[in-house]
């Protein structure tokens, strides 16, 4: 009895280590046309709705394209020439409200999507990703490298510091944390929601991965930290200490290939979303369950 | 015969000056409509980070410095580390590969002849889009000569986007011939024209 009860443990701990390091992605669609049929050219951003049923392409030629999560069907697609001037990130921020940071002008555009009123902000910085929490607006500032967060009325209300030399390139909300991350030191900064403090620092084995150009990164459920190279064509994934564990994907333009990939991001279903800039689409790649036909 | 003469030497160094790798100041090089890609126009642009991409920074106004000597930047203070253009320091990896690989582009270490280290409108910073990047400098010489359709009209059947330089050749170093992709007998050309590109 003690026997057969402490296999079934054994069993559990090592069936739940498959889970954890379960790094084998297989392509599950790709996104590259709105509903009639127009390709994406310069896609640079993918944002999700709050239920994570809805994901939001933002293509900075001047489009954003909207698609179901679970089959990619395309949906409404908003392409305002006079709102969209290079648009580089958005969100939805109330039902019927979405905002767009273009980078021409270096504003933040709120379109009221059921009056069409536009409301423009001008900011005085360079604006990169964007996300919007609690309603407050957690913006990237490309000239000082640091993460810039503006209340309802715009007005900064806290800003978290990239420390010395190269800036951030890139950050996620998860839960009460933000994460970020520094290309030229090849690190990743944690900080938590309600201070500035760092609370960890986790430097990347960037010699042993080959790191050319991070330009994009997301941390999974098991706390990997999955880095999207651009020049390098590929997805690199480290350990969450910052050891290197595996190169995922390869250069390419065929189908599941990555040319010049933009911006990862992990959806609420565990779906790895890659905007490839190169390619001009959105590849989204699922991950191979071991008790799946075939496998 | 001396006005002939002369006339041919002036025509010749004129071309001479055509041929050159475009090298003073940054430009921004566009087509001058959609079907003419082979007559790119070279625009003078200002300094504004307006473009879609922009090169890191990490300090304010004081970035500059990072790869300028002077708070007065021109392309004259540029620094170098190891005898490399500025790029060496923080992009050593990306040299390492070049160095990695058979064939890459001349001069491939002058970063910016291709890429603009402040801002661009085009995947990784390149002066042009696919097509008017290389033809800054191929349009008048041999070496840009190409008969396989490109542009707006034909699109790439892996991916659905215009066919460009880019889709078939790779400057930063390959292993095949003619900076081609993939070996240039069978195995580039199989990507777009095989019944089996869709497996």
């Amino acid at each position: 009895m003690r026997i057969s009860a402490l296999i079934i443990l054994f069993s559990m701990v090592f069936s739940f280590g498959a889970v954890a390091e379960n790094l084998n992605f297989r392509w599950y669609m790709s996104l590259k046309k709105d509903k009639r049929e127009n390709f994406m050219r310069q896609p640079v951003f993918v944002a999700f709705s709050g239920n994570g049923k809805k994901a939001y392409v933002v293509d900075a030629k001047g489009k954003l394209f909207s698609y179901t999560t679970d089959y990619g069907t395309p949906g409404a697609a908003f392409f305002a020439g006079t709102v969209l001037k290079k648009p580089i990130s958005m969100a939805r921020i109330a039902p019927s409200k979405i905002s767009v940071v273009n980078r021409e002008g270096k504003e933040i555009a709120i379109v009221n999507l059921k009056t069409k009123k536009i409301e423009r902000i001008k900011l005085p910085f360079i604006p990169g990703v964007f996300y919007f929490k609690d309603s407050l607006f957690y913006i990237l500032d490309r000239s000082s490298g640091d993460i810039v967060v503006l209340n309802a009325k715009f007005k900064e209300v806290k800003r978290y510091l990239h420390g010395e030399r190269d800036g951030f390139i890139d950050f996620k909300i998860k839960g009460d944390k933000i994460l970020a991350l520094s290309p030229i030191k090849k690190e990743v900064v944690l900080f938590s929601l309600d201070s500035v403090k760092p609370e960890k620092v986790v430097k990347l084995d960037a010699d042993r991965a080959k790191l050319l150009i991070p330009v994009s990164f997301d941390v999974d459920g098991e706390g990997f930290i999955f880095i999207c190279d651009n020049v390098a064509g590929n997805v690199k994934v480290f350990y969450p200490e910052g050891g290197f564990k595996t190169v995922i994907f390869e250069k390419g333009q065929k189908k599941g290939e990555l040319y010049y990939p933009r911006y990862i991001a992990f959806d609420k279903h565990d779906k790895l979303w890659i905007v490839e800039e190169g390619n001009g689409r959105v590849e989204v790649f699922d991950r191979e369950r071991k008790n799946e036909k075939g496998n | 015969m001396r006005v002939k003469i002369f006339v041919l030497a002036y025509s010749l160094l004129l071309s001479g000056v055509a041929f050159a790798v475009p090298g003073g100041g940054f430009k921004k090089v566009v087509s001058k409509n959609a079907t003419n890609t082979f007559n790119p126009e070279e625009i003078k642009e200002e300094l504004t980070f307006d473009y879609i991409h922009i090169h890191s920074f990490g300090g304010g106004k004081q970035s500059c410095l990072y790869c300028h000597k002077t708070d007065s930047p021109s392309k004259k203070d540029v620094k170098r580390v190891s005898g490399e253009l500025v790029c060496y320091e923080c992009h050593r990896e990306v040299y390492k590969r070049i160095d990695s690989h058979l064939y890459h582009h001349k001069n491939i270490k002058n970063c910016i002849m291709c890429h603009d280290p402040h801002q661009s409108d085009n995947i990784a910073k390149l002066k042009g889009d696919g097509i008017t990047a290389c033809m800054r400098c191929h349009a008048s010489n041999k070496a840009g000569y190409c008969v396989h359709p490109q542009g707006e009209k034909h699109l790439d059947p892996r991916n659905g986007q215009p066919v460009t330089c880019i889709s078939c050749h790779f400057t930063m170093g390959t292993d095949y011939k003619y900076l081609l992709k993939k070996n240039g007998e069978s195995a580039l050309c199989y990507q777009c024209h095989s019944p089996k590109r869709y497996k």
